[in-house]
């Protein structure tokens, strides 16, 4: 019962943090990265904008961060690259989730991250083992009176 | 009957040494095929390379980018080495391009040369991508001089070899050596250019930076950088949820031991009351 709570706890703190990293943007609406991370990378790969360090990726960065410091906002940059190149720029829920999936099991990431994270999951996980079994006990002692 | 016999042993006989045969003929050629793909990691030759450095572009440290292609698209996917200043641990980016324009981030292994660093990735396609940021100077503050020194030093041989050097905004006084070959200005920034042909395995080309700035703010700010990417998790942000979280889950693992702990003690108390009843029953 123990490990099967854990289980469930881990599974639980594993699909949030995912979905947290997959759809939550950390950085600013006024930013590069916070506006490309709604779109495509050009580079004919399932990569999200905002991942991209290639050539490709690096020059529609580029012509966002210069249309950011010509004064315009997220939703005129988006609108730009959408006429300009399409809806294929424009990033759909399906592909931001394979782009994500992508970057991470390329090993896109530094090994210190992958342990932080893998660390924050665990304890996390530990955490809402506690609270589940704690309320577990206290619904069986309620039920017992 | 016993020819026939001693026929069928025969040809079991020579089925089992073809078994054999076809055995070792595959584990020879599969060892053929381990050395010679080492033979060509060794003989590889870099068609072209571009090295870019970038002193406090995004950051408060130097950029790096190397990008390029290996001449022989047939010994890949390989092996191969990159060395990288002494100091860096971390590299922001090691990717491959496929001919179709797709990214093959790779994984790394960064060990300690002494002088150097180095880092060996597996390459799938003969085109490479790599950056990284390193720290060859400390300023924390107010008017200070950056003085240092940026070694390209290669494992194979380089056909040709582009550095193209990028000047800080608002540094003053900026010197290099070698004298540059040409200057370019590319979307207000200023790029000190190099061209070398024929780059011998393990020659140092060396570059000495030095230049005045009145603060350390880099030349973009971090919102207008097209280097900046998403991290799995931000570092400090990271460290903090993990101690929090170890915070948190000391806290209910004491709850926890103390609630058992007052469970047993309760019920010895309650033993020990039954004990003392029993007794009194028993002596009326």
């Amino acid at each position: 019962m123990k490990i099967k709570i854990f289980l469930l706890s881990l599974a639980i703190v594993s699909i949030f943090s995912l979905i947290k990293y997959v759809f939550y943007q950390s950085a600013g609406t006024d930013s590069v990265m916070g506006i490309s991370h709604n779109l495509a990378c050009p580079c004919e790969c399932p990569m999200v904008l905002e991942d991209c360090h290639m050539s490709c990726g690096m020059e529609w960065k580029d012509m966002i961060g210069q249309r950011l410091m010509a004064g315009g906002n997220r939703d005129d940059i988006e609108g730009y690259f959408f006429k300009r190149f399409g809806k294929e720029a424009m990033l759909t829920p399906l592909q931001r989730i394979s782009g994500k999936w992508y970057q991470i099991t390329r090993g896109g990431y530094p090994l210190s991250d992958i342990i932080l994270f893998s660390a924050i999951l665990l304890v996390w996980s530990g955490v809402l083992y506690f609270i589940i079994s704690g309320t577990i006990d206290f619904l069986k002692k309620r039920i017992k009176t | 009957m016993n020819t026939k016999i001693r026929s069928q042993k025969s040809e079991v006989r020579s089925q089992k040494s073809k078994n054999k045969t076809t055995i070792l003929f595959f584990f020879l050629s599969s060892v053929f095929c381990l050395l010679s793909s080492d033979v060509f990691a060794s003989d590889l030759r870099i068609g072209r390379m571009k090295v870019s450095i970038l002193p406090e572009y995004d950051s408060q440290d130097v950029l790096v980018v190397y990008e390029g292609k290996f001449s022989d698209k047939n010994a890949f996917p390989n092996q191969v080495t990159f060395t990288l200043p002494k100091g860096v641990t971390k590299l922001t980016d090691v990717c491959s391009l496929s001919p179709g324009g797709q990214h093959f981030c790779q994984l790394y292994d960064i060990t300690d040369k002494g002088e150097y660093n180095e880092t060996a990735v597996k390459l799938p396609y003969s085109d490479f991508f790599i950056d990284f940021q390193y720290s060859p100077f400390k300023v924390k503050s107010g008017k200070a001089e950056r003085d240092f020194e940026y070694a390209v030093k290669s494992l194979y041989p380089i056909d040709t070899l582009e550095v193209s050097i990028q000047e800080p905004l608002r540094a003053e006084d900026f010197k290099i050596s070698p004298n540059p070959m040409s200057n370019t200005e590319k979307k207000g920034f200023r790029y000190h250019n190099y061209t070398y042909k024929e780059i011998k395995q393990g020659q140092d080309v060396k570059f000495k930076i030095k230049y005045m700035k009145d603060n350390v703010k880099p030349s973009v700010d971090i919102k207008f950088s097209v280097m900046s990417k998403q991290g799995l998790i931000e570092q400090n942000r990271g460290i903090w949820l993990l101690a929090a979280g170890i915070a948190v889950l000391i806290v209910f693992f004491i709850i926890r031991m103390r609630k058992t702990h007052h469970k047993g003690t309760k019920s010895t108390k309650e033993q020990r009351l039954d004990f003392r009843q029993d007794i009194q029953d028993k002596t009326g």
